[in-house]
């Protein structure tokens, strides 16, 4: 989006993680006339027969362009309050973007949209702008997948761009095995209610749930994971071992329901799983990942090691970490000591990541607004005359 | 009259207006008029208010859900509210502060400032959204804010005086579909049955026009304290006859308390599919990052707005907010300050923090004055104005 300052961060949710900011559909009418409701106030409350839906595919593209469409007009037009046809837009892609998606949301935005111009920049680009720098290592930990790509002089090393499937939703899923294990399984928000009967007493008493899709409920459960995940999660300073008698503090956690969950040592297991794959075998109702599933620390050393050798020291030293699963506590520093221990002895790691937890998930976004509003990012748009004289795939070789 | 500030509140079904230094004794909205427009299909132009031609034309309404839509149904209205009703003198028109809905968008916010400069010739111009200055008005500057308006009910959160964007949450429905609702249930032949404790029928009435039935909706409308006993107090709900003020009555049994429930209840007997304000208030404080502050919206939650005066509401919502809330959350309504004079605050709390924050934006010079717009354009309104 151009220059406009209210933005919410809403926008950058639509593109890292569809399921946060995803849509519902309508299942029952046939597929010409499904009914898409968009949006945290459609998917907060319990509405029968309504399926939940990521427009994302398995990998981690957007796969199904009228939920695209929708998402995006409901950003325009229900939480902006703008018309597509009066803004330029600047949108940001995930850095393994293709380029047959890339020409499909080109048309999406010059048809559909009506947009004057456009522009599609890669995430981690955009990430390394919000931090000033042009050249750094982008580590965006994020919902579906933690991408490790090398940005050099503001454009992203294609080749370099790695990719492993350890993160937010592993661990939500990691997160709710952990609670359906310790006490009763996780129910979702709409499936009970809560009646006051004494200052600070509550009566549960459950609620007839037939009717109500299992998606939406899955995705209600993975919301009270994701909370779990968020608060108790915590990286161990060095790898994890869950030996007897080990005494790890606990801490209590209250779901929804008003159950307490007291947990110790699965608060860094949970954490581990991004450290060490193999420990989701400890988790129940987790399919096992495949044996080349990379850690995040091998990750980032296979994305260091395909970059040219004299740009390597720059990679180790300046090392970004963005996305929201970058928040956990205490996983910079064991990043940043596993990478060290993977790493040549002479290379110095160094990672940064913002202290804010807003410029942490919305890096991308924000370096997306600094980008916008630069003098001499102006002359760089896709203008909808250029669309119409050599259409789509012009896009690639002005994006790059 | 240069240090006047005239403080609008444009709402769906009323506009707001008064002046801003009368406070602490004024501390209502002096003018309160309807925000419908009659058109007259013969010739240009509109005149607010009545009409005074021959042929009624159509009434309409320039505001809908928020948003202005139409412009110059706007301008007529806004005239007439300004020069006619509050008495600005052309020449003088001194200051304006407006209340704007939430959500609403920076090409909207400039054409605003293009009306006030251009057409009305104002001094300086101030916006800010109904949210914050309704926290203003209870004295506050973080809460969560649920405004039951006319054809939408807002939801949404304020820290340190700004209002968080994506944290705002637009109900479908407000007091028309209760209205509506109120004229279906007086049309259901159900109620020609005689009544249980042997009294005779309620006879299903003509058709309600719209105003009386806002009327009696007014009059009869009350919120039951739990979901348990409304259906127990519907069962055993008795006659009672109202009386409108053009002398009409009319007997209603438990239409009213159907109707305040409807705000908590909107599927099931308004056919309106989202969740109900309550449940809106806890997803929009659950979307915040921060844990804690959190924690301080759901200390912290106010209901304003026409429909805040139905009896029973703000209990009924603090209880259906307090059962969705985690117990350590301990959810609260703001308390309202005793200072307030006006016993209406929360009806008119928007209006009421617009004049609050008019003498201190007017102290530090905080509104665009007609030199800035002249140098830079309607773009100018957004440096100061959040």
């Amino acid at each position: 989006m151009v220059a406009n300052r209210r933005c919410n961060p809403q926008v950058v949710g639509i593109h890292g993680d569809g399921g946060a900011n995803g849509m519902d559909v309508d299942s029952g009418s046939g597929k010409s006339s499904r009914k898409l409701s968009v949006g945290s106030q459609a998917l907060a409350a319990k509405q029968l027969g309504m399926e939940v839906q990521s427009p994302f595919g398995p990998d981690d593209l957007y796969a199904d362009w009228e939920l695209v469409e929708a998402l995006y007009g409901h950003a325009l037009r229900d939480r902006l309050s703008v018309k597509p046809e009066e803004f330029a837009l600047l949108l940001a892609e995930p850095s393994h973007n293709t380029r047959a998606n890339r020409e499909r949301l080109t048309e999406l935005v010059f048809e559909g949209f009506g947009a004057p111009a456009l522009y599609i920049a890669r995430s981690a680009m955009l990430t390394s702008f919000a931090t000033a720098r042009q050249t750094a290592l982008v580590v965006d930990l994020g919902y579906r997948s933690t991408t490790a790509a090398a940005v050099q002089d503001g454009y992203v090393l294609q080749k370099t761009v790695t990719r492993t499937p350890l993160a937010g939703q592993i661990l939500n899923s990691a997160a709710q095995a952990v609670a359906d294990a310790k006490y009763t399984p996780l129910r979702a928000r709409c499936s009970f209610t809560r009646q006051e009967v004494k200052p600070g007493e509550f009566q549960v008493t459950p609620v007839d749930t037939t009717g109500v899709s299992r998606s939406f409920l899955l995705y209600q459960v993975e919301q009270v994971a994701s909370d779990l995940k968020e608060s108790t999660c915590r990286a161990s300073e060095a790898r994890f071992v869950e030996m007897e008698g080990q005494n790890i503090p606990t801490t209590v956690y209250e779901l929804p329901d008003g159950q307490e969950l007291y947990l110790g040592a699965e608060r860094f297991n949970m954490a581990e799983v991004l450290f060490q794959p193999s420990f989701v075998s400890k988790f129940n109702g987790l399919t096992p990942l495949a044996s080349d599933v990379r850690s995040v620390p091998e990750a980032v050393l296979s994305c260091i090691n395909k970059c040219d050798v004299d740009l390597r020291k720059d990679m180790y030293s300046g090392a970004i970490l963005s996305g929201g699963t970058s928040l956990m506590a205490g996983l910079k520093e064991r990043l940043e000591k596993d990478v060290g221990e993977l790493s040549p002895p002479a290379a110095k790691v160094k990672m940064l990541a913002a202290a804010n937890q807003i410029e942490r998930r919305f890096s991308t976004w924000i370096g997306g607004s600094i980008l916008a509003s630069l003098g001499s990012f102006q002359q760089l748009w896709m203008s909808k005359k250029e669309y119409a004289e050599h259409g789509a795939p012009l896009i690639n070789r002005k994006c790059p | 009259m240069a240090d006047a500030v005239t403080v609008l509140d444009i709402g769906s079904r009323w506009i707001k207006a008064g002046w801003a230094y009368n406070q602490p004794t004024d501390g209502e909205p002096r003018i309160l008029a309807p925000s419908a427009v009659y058109v007259d299909p013969s010739g240009p132009g509109a005149d607010p208010g009545v009409s005074t031609s021959s042929a009624p034309g159509e009434l309409q309404h320039p505001i809908r859900r928020g948003r202005i839509v139409s412009w110059d149904q706007f301008e007529s209205l806004a005239y007439y509210v300004l020069y006619e009703l509050m008495g600005w003198e052309l020449g003088n028109e001194g200051n304006i502060m407006i209340c704007e809905p939430v959500l609403t968008g920076r090409s909207d916010r400039e054409t605003m400032a293009q009306l006030m400069f251009e057409v009305f010739n104002v001094t300086g111009i101030f916006c800010q959204d109904q949210a914050v200055l309704s926290l203003y008005a209870v004295g506050r500057t973080n809460g969560l804010v649920v405004d039951l308006g006319h054809d939408k009910i807002d939801v949404a959160t304020v820290a340190e005086g700004m209002l968080i964007p994506s944290s705002v949450r637009r109900l479908d429905f407000g007091g028309a579909n209760l209205t509506q609702y109120l004229q279906r249930l007086l049309q259901d032949p159900q109620r020609a049955q005689p009544q249980p404790d042997g009294a005779g029928g309620l006879h299903p009435t003509q058709p309600l026009s719209d105003d009386d039935a806002e009327a009696l909706k007014a009059l009869c409308a009350r919120c039951a304290e739990t979901r348990a006993g409304f259906t127990s107090a519907v069962e055993s709900a008795a006659a009672e006859t109202f009386r409108l003020p053009d002398g009409q009555e009319f007997t209603v049994a438990a239409e009213g308390l159907r109707v305040g429930e409807a705000l908590f209840q909107p599927y099931e007997l308004l056919g309106v599919r989202g969740p109900n304000i309550a449940e809106a208030a806890c997803d929009s404080a659950a979307c915040l990052h921060d844990a804690l502050l959190r924690k301080v919206m759901f200390e912290n939650m106010l209901v304003v707005g026409g429909g805040s005066v139905i009896p029973g509401v703000t209990q009924r919502f603090l209880s259906e907010a307090r059962s969705l809330v985690p117990a350590a959350a301990n959810a609260a309504l703001t308390p309202i300050p005793e200072y307030m004079p006006s016993p209406n605050v929360t009806r008119d709390a928007a209006w009421v923090g617009g004049s609050v924050l008019a003498k201190v934006a007017l102290l530090q010079n905080h509104f665009i004055v007609k030199a800035e717009y002249d140098e830079a354009g309607p773009g100018a309104v957004h440096r100061r104005c959040a």
